[in-house]
């Protein structure tokens, strides 16, 4: 079932022109990547599709409520929204509090609210982190109590801005595991936006833009055959999928191999 | 030069040196002890109205010829400086907070975690300011990718545990068995060179470009 569908969107600042006629469709319970270079305006696209800054060029739907002026909130209900600055994003000195805020503008009773908080808590087993202080916590810890507040009432779709880019390979798989308990368990959509490509492994909706457009949509398996689009889109190559394409290049291998192990066992049987 | 990492002295002589770590609390030792100038692309919150502004807040007597020549490989021109900082993309704001920071340079930088989050291009850039600077100054670099570390480093220094555990390149990446028992990461190239040796019998030279080792791999295969 398609959940947020984007028709012709453009963006213009300074009359630059950053998107240009952009559209897309996201189907419910599905998490979907939008990767580009640097300066690409993925924060603006997230922004934008968030409704914080309106766009009245094109159409944008989520849940069958299309956003203009008058239906702001009833369109913004159905999201939530983690923008990149991390630091900035924090509005309670407690753990807790933080996490229930948005219940409490929400007008949820306190029966509901203690609820949906055990619930997120367990979902996402952040128990240990519940009697901290925000300013206590580290980065990934930070990420995880931001995911559960804006989790909590249970969206269809929840946009993160550039998150992934503050974590370690470790932690950065740790989050995606998250990602996936917030599909499967809430049927929440996810749409992230990233300049690196191993926080994309095994996604199979990954859009990558390029001045605006979207010049790819498809899996992961499927984007990393085009690496001289991806180095065009100014898109790094990890270095073992490099290595594989240069190999295979040679016919010294025939698929990419992202373990070290694999690839020295198939060169040398 | 020299530092000292837990009192461990290492000497400092080349002049991009990379620290690979566990624990941050030796990186914030390391910057207390030093009074480092700290670069990261975490810390984006700005005072100023104005991108000049910021960098004049930040220090009233800023080196300006650095901010030009770095404003230089980044692409920036004059206009920049007049930038209102609502205005900047999150790029822009990675660019300022560099700028605001190596304004204020004294003899080491510290480069901590900085090709987070930056693309291709964008890493290239701050590869060139990081040569650019290790003429005149000393330039630590940190990094979660350890294939960047080996990459760009004249000097490597890995710790654990609060701990140096190896220090100079060379040896470091020439043994990988005591990095793997330590359960330290290890940079992609120089863990096939190394298992191609143990495992296969093959002998491929540690390499620190894909292109150099792919040439060694066609001859061996």
């Amino acid at each position: 079932m398609v959940i947020m569908n984007v028709e012709n969107i453009s963006f213009e600042i300074d009359n630059n022109r950053i998107f240009d006629n952009l559209s897309f469709s996201i189907e419910s319970g599905t998490i979907n990547a939008f990767i580009s270079s640097n300066n690409s305006c993925k924060t603006t696209l997230i922004k934008v599709l968030s409704g914080v800054i309106y766009n009245n060029c094109g159409k944008i739907c989520v849940n069958n409520i299309t956003l203009n002026n008058r239906n702001f909130k009833k369109y913004t209900i159905n999201i939530s929204t983690i923008l990149s600055d991390l630091d900035n994003q924090f509005m309670c000195d407690k753990v807790e509090d933080e996490i229930k805020y948005i219940l409490k503008n929400l007008k949820y009773t306190k029966k509901d609210s203690e609820k949906n908080y055990c619930y997120v808590v367990n979902l996402l087993k952040i128990e240990n982190l519940v009697d901290k202080k925000t300013c206590e916590l580290s980065v990934i810890e930070k990420i995880k109590v931001l995911l559960a507040s804006s989790i909590i009432h249970k969206p269809k779709i929840l946009l993160i801005d550039d998150l992934l880019r503050f974590l370690n390979s470790n932690e950065r798989k740790e989050v995606l595991e998250l990602f996936n308990v917030i599909v499967n368990n809430l049927n929440t959509s996810i749409i992230f936006t990233t300049s690196n490509l191993l926080d994309v492994i095994n996604l199979s909706n990954i859009y990558v833009l390029k001045d605006g457009k979207i010049i790819m949509n498809n899996s992961y398996e499927n984007i990393i055959l085009n690496d001289n689009d991806l180095s065009k889109a100014g898109i790094e190559i990890p270095l073992m999928i490099d290595l594989s394409r240069k190999l295979e290049f040679y016919g010294l291998v025939n698929k990419i191999y992202y373990d070290r192990d694999e690839v020295i066992n198939v060169l040398w049987k | 030069m020299e530092i000292r990492i837990n009192n461990k002295k290492l000497d400092i002589n080349n002049s991009i040196i990379s620290i690979q770590y566990d624990d941050e609390k030796i990186i914030n030792k390391l910057i207390d002890d030093y009074n480092l100038v700290v670069i990261n692309n975490n810390d984006l919150f700005f005072l100023g109205d104005t991108v000049l502004d910021e960098i004049s807040l930040y220090n009233s007597y800023p080196e300006l010829d650095i901010v030009n020549n770095i404003m230089n490989i980044l692409d920036l021109n004059s206009t920049f400086l007049d930038k209102k900082i609502v205005n900047l993309s999150t790029t822009e704001k990675i660019y300022l907070n560099l700028l605001r920071n190596i304004s204020k340079i004294k003899d080491i930088v510290l480069f901590n975690n900085i090709f987070l989050g930056l693309d291709l291009n964008n890493q290239k850039k701050y590869i060139k300011i990081i040569n650019y600077l290790k003429e005149n100054y000393k330039v630590l670099v940190t990094s979660n990718d350890v294939n960047v570390l080996y990459k760009i480093a004249d000097y490597s220094i890995i710790t654990s545990k609060r701990t140096v555990r190896f220090d100079d390149t060379d040896k470091i990446y020439s043994n990988v068995k005591e990095l793997i028992k330590m359960n330290l990461e290890i940079p992609d190239l120089s863990y096939i060179t190394y298992k191609a040796k143990e495992e296969k019998n093959i002998k491929l030279f540690y390499s620190k470009d894909v292109r150099d080792i792919i040439k060694d791999i066609y001859k061996h295969v």
